[in-house]
């Protein structure tokens, strides 16, 4: 069919009326200024890079969150100097000094997580950021994604003070392979991540800070020994506690079975909590 | 420009906003006045996108608030000045504001300036600020994006007389511009200071809404003169309404038309004024009547932007 052939453009006759209608109501208040093209149109919302940048600033400037970060820094800096002057001489190599540093950081890093989650409702800034950004889901993961940034930035430094604790036992005690380093570090690296992901879903879940660093620790717990005494329960335990799946995570054991459980546990313990709370935040009113 | 359609909020059983319509028009500072209680956050929480309407609808400059490119360059929003961190600085959260808004850092520096808050109250916690302060703040970041449209809660609460004096200055000029303020008070005088026009909220349902001066001016003319009767014919032969006091009549029409009137008839006149209604009274009658659960339609609405279409309509 040829356009040619046809007397009128429709497209054209309804772009005119667009305009005409445009001008109904567009000259009516002189003072009405021009709010430019950027007005309307555009996407909604703002960029998410913006996002990001805001929630990690968000995250270290408050005494809150940049002490916590001194905290678990300086827990990192004193086992590592623990071993070097108690470990066992002969055998303290970077692994002992990377797997001794994640242990302080797989207990204060889900803070972390759950102060991100939790401040826009304890500290109400949720008016001035939901209404910067009215589109929730991005500020929430945004949010995470700047969590588990400072997160990986730790393990990063964490890594480093173990590699130079790890310069100073070969040079003062000559331990045996020193530097050997497994799959378990790795494996610790995503039970870390897991983790501080858990504490942003729990954060996300409850919204208030002392309740959700409360069930974060309290509720694993007690399930764990909710498990072990029945019967019925401790079979399952694997595929529903969290503790016992990341297990052979950290001890680079991991086989088809043990990525089964570990899929199992994160879906109830993070993949859940997070989804209900990413539903609740949407539909929550903000006060 | 704001726009409130037939808006509606419902909790459970309770309505916190009953099918409120009103706009707030460029150009000038729009009052948003009422009681504590009667609705006024709850309109701004909807119109801004924090809380969902449960029928109605809400627009700024066109738009639902959750469709605005960059919203918060568009529209300034002030709802809580004590909703921030209370440990970090005024400075520091007009930093996290202007990166979010995506301005130049340069903006904060500017904006601390216009509020009147000097280099080291900008760097004292939030929690260190006089209420004062924390509205100063809260317009500085509100004005962070230039925004086309004002959106404040209770902006003047805290603020000393000079402290109004100052908002109003700064409202008015940015009125003055061809955009658009809406704030709230449950202040009548801060309202009359501030705004030009008025909407006032009792119980989630408008009362009153128009501008401020004909608000004012709704309490018609009072006349006195040698000859009631006579002059009463005139009136009414005039088409206009009048209803008689003790001594006085009272003439739901303008000065002039009396004045007319009397001519005609030959009456003398004693006393011929425009009754200025005490917004003060219309206020408390508004909203005690609410307050004491009468029924809706024993508050008789008054909107004189509907009787200016009805007269132009004439």
């Amino acid at each position: 069919m040829s356009t040619s052939a046809l007397t009128h453009d429709p497209a054209a006759t309804n772009a005119a009326n667009a305009a005409n209608a445009a001008n109904a109501t567009g000259p009516a208040d002189p003072t009405t200024r021009s709010t430019g093209g950027s007005a309307g149109t555009g996407s909604p919302g703002i960029p998410f890079g913006r996002l990001l940048h805001l929630e990690l600033r968000k995250l270290v400037d408050t005494r809150s969150g940049r002490w916590l970060l001194i905290i678990t820094l300086g827990l990192v800096a004193a086992i590592n100097v623990g071993f070097l002057i108690w470990g066992d001489h002969s055998t303290t190599g970077l692994t002992t000094f990377v797997g001794g540093s994640s242990q302080a950081m797989m207990l204060l890093l889900p803070v972390l997580g759950i102060l991100a989650a939790t401040s826009e409702f304890s500290q109400r800034t949720g008016l001035v950021t939901f209404t910067q950004e009215p589109r929730r889901l991005r500020v929430v993961l945004a949010k995470t994604l700047a969590a588990l940034t400072l997160g990986l930035a730790s393990m990063a430094v964490a890594l480093l003070v173990g590699v130079v604790s790890t310069g100073i036992a070969v040079a003062i005690h000559d331990p045996v392979d020193p530097w050997h380093i497994g799959w378990g570090a790795l494996g610790g690296v995503l039970a870390q991540l897991l983790n501080l992901l858990q504490g942003v879903a729990f954060g996300l879940l409850l919204t208030a800070p002392a309740a959700a660093i409360a069930a974060f620790y309290i509720v694993p717990t007690l399930w764990m020994f909710l498990t072990g005494m029945i019967s019925a329960l401790r079979d399952a335990g694997p595929w529903i506690d969290m503790a016992r799946s990341t297990e052979p995570l950290v001890m680079g054991t991991m086989n088809g079975e043990a990525w089964a459980h570990l899929a199992s546990a994160a879906a109830i313990w993070t993949l859940l909590p997070f989804v209900v709370g990413c539903v609740l935040i949407s539909r929550r009113e903000i006060k | 420009m704001i726009t409130f359609e037939h808006l509606t909020k419902r909790y459970g059983s309770f309505t916190a906003l009953d099918d409120v319509t009103f706009t707030a028009r460029p150009g000038v500072v729009t009052g948003f006045l009422g009681p504590n209680g009667a609705g006024k956050s709850t309109a701004m929480r909807v119109v801004t996108g924090l809380t969902p309407a449960t029928s109605g609808t809400a627009t700024i400059l066109g738009r639902p608030y959750a469709q605005l490119s960059n919203p918060a360059a568009q529209v300034g929003t002030l709802l809580d000045a004590s909703a921030q961190h209370a440990g970090r600085t005024g400075r520091e959260i007009l930093t996290l504001g202007a990166i979010a808004v995506g301005v130049p850092r340069s903006r904060v520096d500017e904006l601390l300036t216009l509020v009147g808050l000097d280099e080291g109250e900008s760097r004292r916690r939030l929690r260190d600020y006089s209420l004062g302060m924390r509205q100063r703040l809260g317009i500085a970041h509100a004005l962070l994006g230039d925004p086309e449209v004002l959106i404040l809660d209770e902006p003047a609460n805290g603020l000393d007389p000079q402290g109004i004096a100052w908002m109003r200055e700064l409202l008015g000029g940015f009125a003055r511009e061809g955009r658009t303020v809406l704030l709230s008070s449950h202040l009548l005088h801060e309202v009359q200071l501030i705004a030009d026009d008025i909407v006032m909220i009792g119980r989630g349902r408008i009362l009153a809404q128009g501008r401020l001066d004909e608000l004012v001016a709704q309490g018609g003319i009072t006349v006195r003169s040698l000859d009631d009767a006579a002059l009463t014919d005139a009136l009414r032969r005039d088409g206009l309404v009048v209803t008689s006091t003790n001594d006085a009549l009272v003439v739901d029409g303008t000065p002039e038309q009396v004045g007319r009137a009397a001519l005609a008839a030959g009456v003398v006149l004693l006393e011929l004024r425009q009754q200025e209604r005490d917004l003060e009274r219309m206020f408390l009658d508004l909203t005690s009547s609410t307050d004491r659960g009468h029924q809706a339609s024993d508050t008789q609405a008054i909107d004189t932007h509907a009787t200016d279409t009805q007269e132009s309509a004439a």
